[in-house]
This record gives C-alpha cells, structure tokens and sequence, in this order.
C-alpha cells in the first residue's frame, strides 16, 4: 500500500476483522458478528482520521472514537435486541495500546540491566511509554462509559 | 433491628412498594437472596462491569418481592441484604473471575429485564438461570483457535506486517490460543496461563518466520494475551465508583501483562529477535 488513504482504509478493514475474531474469542452470539465488525471499523477509522489531522494526540482522539464506539453499540443493541456492551467491548479491541503496553513492561526489564550511560534514555523512555499507555486506555474506558453515564442516573435504592 | 422496626422503615421510604406486595415469608425470602446471588455470580464470573452486576442483582431481589435491598460486590465475593414481609437476611457468596463470555451477560440481561417487570415467578427465574448456567459456548475449539490466529493476524497487518509476517502470526497466534485454552481448562493459574502461551507463541514465531518483518510478527502475536475487556472493565468499575473492585481488576490486568511480558522476553533470548 503505498497513498495514505488506501493505507487507511486497509488497516480499517484489518481493524473490523480483528474485531470479528476478538469478539469469538469472548463469545459474542454469531447474530451479532457482523455488527462488532463494523463498531471495530467505526473506532478504528474515526482514530485515525482525528490523528492524521495532527490537530489531536492519540489520546483525545481515543476518547472520541470510545464514544462514537459506543453509541454505536447502543444503536446497535437497539436493532438487535442486545445489551450494547456486547459489540462495545470486541469494537474497542483494535484500539487497546496492546503493543505499547508490552513494549513499557519490555523495557522497565531492560532499564533494569541498562548500563550507567543508557539508563536514563531507557527510563525516560519506560515513563513515557506507562503514561501513554495508561492515558489512552483510560480515554477509551471512559468514552465507552460517558454515553450510559449520561444516559441514565442512577436509579435510587427504593 | 427487629422485624416491626425494619416494617416501618420500609413503609416509610417507600410505602407502594411495601404495601401491594403480598408478604414474603422467611423460606422464600431466602430462595430469593440465593437466586440473586446466582444470578450476579454469574455476571461477575464472566467479565460483567461491576455496576450492571449490582443493578442486575438489585432488579431481581426486587423484581420477585422483596421490599428492600442492599448489595455489596468486592473482587472475591457478594454480599446482598434483602428485606421482606417483615424480616430480613444477609448471604455472601464468593466469585472467581473467568474468561469473558458475552452471550451469557446477554442472556443474563434479558432475564433480569423480564424480572424487573414482576412477570417471572421464583421458580421460573431458577430454571432460567440453570439453563443459562448450563448453555455451553457457541463456538467450538477448531473456530475459536481460527478466530486467535486471525485476529492476531489482523493485529500484524495494522503494525505494517508484510505477508510473511502474516502468515506467521496466524500460525504462533493459533497455537498459542490452543495452549491457552488448555492450560485454562486444566485449572492452571492464570497467571502461569499467560507466561506460558506467550512463550509459545513467540517461540513459534522465531521458528517459523523466515524473511520480512518478525518485528511485527512478534508483536501482533502476543495481542491474544492483552487483558483488553479486564482493563476497560477496570477503569470503568474506577470512573462509576466501584474503587476498590476496578483497583483489583486493574492491579489483575497489570499483572497478565508482566506475566506475558516476561514469557515473551525469555523467548526474545530463545531466538534473537527484537521487539
């Protein structure tokens, strides 16, 4: 793929494909595959749109696809008769720093071996990694939480 | 507090409620706690966030009769109180996290809507959720280790992966979810569970991998392992002020995370490749 738009758009179709898999590794009915495709691919897109405008770090723009994401999701459970989170979570997957999230435990172990000259770079790089990390999956969990917390109060205990 | 005081203080709060329903007595008070407890057992074993365990819980005590209700949920146990015709009782039960399952919370949510509306009878809500209980997954083990090789795949493909570092991906992604799910279903420690699929899976793609990118390949990989659903669950559990439950979710979620790490970084030694 060489234009960065036929990237997009491939990395999109990839992301929705993922989403299908994920989201039979944690069970979802075969009624509802189909729509968690397509919530992978909603998320996914609006991410990479909102960071290629290089007006957004990834972290905003995670929380703006977390919600789309979501609404989705309630559009979605609507039509289908399903508890949104049930296309929210496998829609959310391809959005998770995973990778990230490996690469900071990778080098937290390395820092720790790191000889006098290239610890500081290492642990520099260690933080910033954990914060990065941290700050995007805590946008996606509160975009996929901010629509119900809006939606609907919570109902007194009488 | 005696029955006659906690009588007044329902009809004091909400005196609808206590007066049209007919009263409980003590033998169906407590059929209602234990299915309750079932009903949120169930949830919170496979991967429900916290707050629609405790509604669900709250909307089936109240939906077969009970007066009043309170729920405590921590990461090992539930504790539920509910009061009724005039008395009360308490019952804890404990709970173990497991895999997610989707179409059970879906099934789940449905029968506590319908419970909600006063329209299932106690044993109707028992037989539902033994068949619940009972329904196995609906994917059988060749589709599921399909779907980890794919996704995993997928998650090559988005890292700039070439071909060859698809090809191998599906490969190490599939035998690890097979290695997975057999060390889960032995009863391993999770923890132990992860370390071990990761050093699968990554050794897999040190022997399989002849050109093109293994970064990638080594990377994509290990996504199976991500405890993505236990994270956002985590912090979502944080932000709807269930603390103490989204700490131990996330301190759990942290912990898969250096257990997989580490399992793919003695393999990193095993076949020389760099993430």
């Amino acid at each position: 793929m060489s234009s960065p738009i036929l990237d997009m758009i491939d990395h999109g179709l990839w992301a929705g494909a993922a989403a299908i898999c994920f989201a039979v590794l944690l069970n979802v009915p075969v009624r509802a595959l189909a729509a968690c495709g397509l919530t992978g691919l909603l998320g996914y897109e609006t991410r990479t749109l909102l960071t290629a405008t290089e007006q957004v770090t990834s972290a905003p723009a995670s929380l703006v696809a977390a919600v789309l994401v979501s609404l989705f999701g309630v559009a979605c459970g609507r039509k289908l008769h399903a508890p949104a989170v049930i296309f929210v979570i496998p829609g959310i997957i391809p959005l998770v720093p995973g990778a990230l999230a490996y690469r900071t435990i990778a080098g937290l172990m390395s820092a720790l071996s790191a000889t006098a000259e290239t610890q500081q770079a290492a642990v520099a790089a260690v933080v910033e990694n954990a914060l990065r990390t941290t700050v995007i999956t805590a946008a996606l969990a509160t975009g996929v939480a901010l629509p119900s917390m809006l939606l609907r109060r919570r109902r007194p205990m009488l | 507090m005696n029955a006659s005081k906690i009588k007044q203080a329902v009809l004091r709060r909400a005196p609808e409620a206590a007066r049209e329903k007919p009263a409980l007595d003590r033998a169906a008070l407590s059929e209602i706690v234990e299915l309750a407890l079932w009903a949120g057992q169930l949830l919170m074993e496979n991967g429900a966030e916290t707050q629609r365990v405790e509604e669900s819980v709250r909307s089936v005590g109240l939906g077969l009769g009970c007066d009043w209700g309170n729920v405590l949920i921590t990461h090992g146990a539930i504790i539920v109180t509910y009061v009724g015709g005039g008395d009360f009782r308490t019952k804890i039960r404990s709970v173990r996290s497991g895999p997610v399952n989707m179409a059970l919370i879906e099934a789940l949510s449905h029968l506590v809507h319908r419970a909600d509306l006063h329209t299932l009878s106690i044993d109707q809500v028992r037989a539902e959720l033994s068949r619940i209980e009972g329904t196995g997954r609906a994917y059988v083990e060749w589709q599921t280790v399909l779907a980890g090789g794919l996704g995993c795949a997928a998650f090559c493909r988005i890292f700039n992966g070439d071909w060859a570092a698809l090809g191998t991906t599906f490969v190490a992604s599939s035998a690890a979810t097979y290695v997975r799910s057999t060390l889960s279903k032995n009863g391993h420690n999770p923890l132990i569970v992860a370390g071990v699929t990761a050093i699968a899976a990554s050794t897999l793609v040190g022997i399989v991998h002849l050109r093109g990118t293994p970064e990638a390949a080594l990377a994509a990989s290990v996504i199976l392992l991500v405890p993505g659903p236990a994270a956002i669950n985590a912090v979502e559990d944080l932000i709807k002020g269930h603390i103490v439950v989204g700490l131990s979710r996330a301190t759990f979620a942290a912990l898969i995370l250096v257990f997989a790490t580490l399992g793919l970084m003695a393999a990193m030694q095993l076949t020389r490749i760099s993430l």
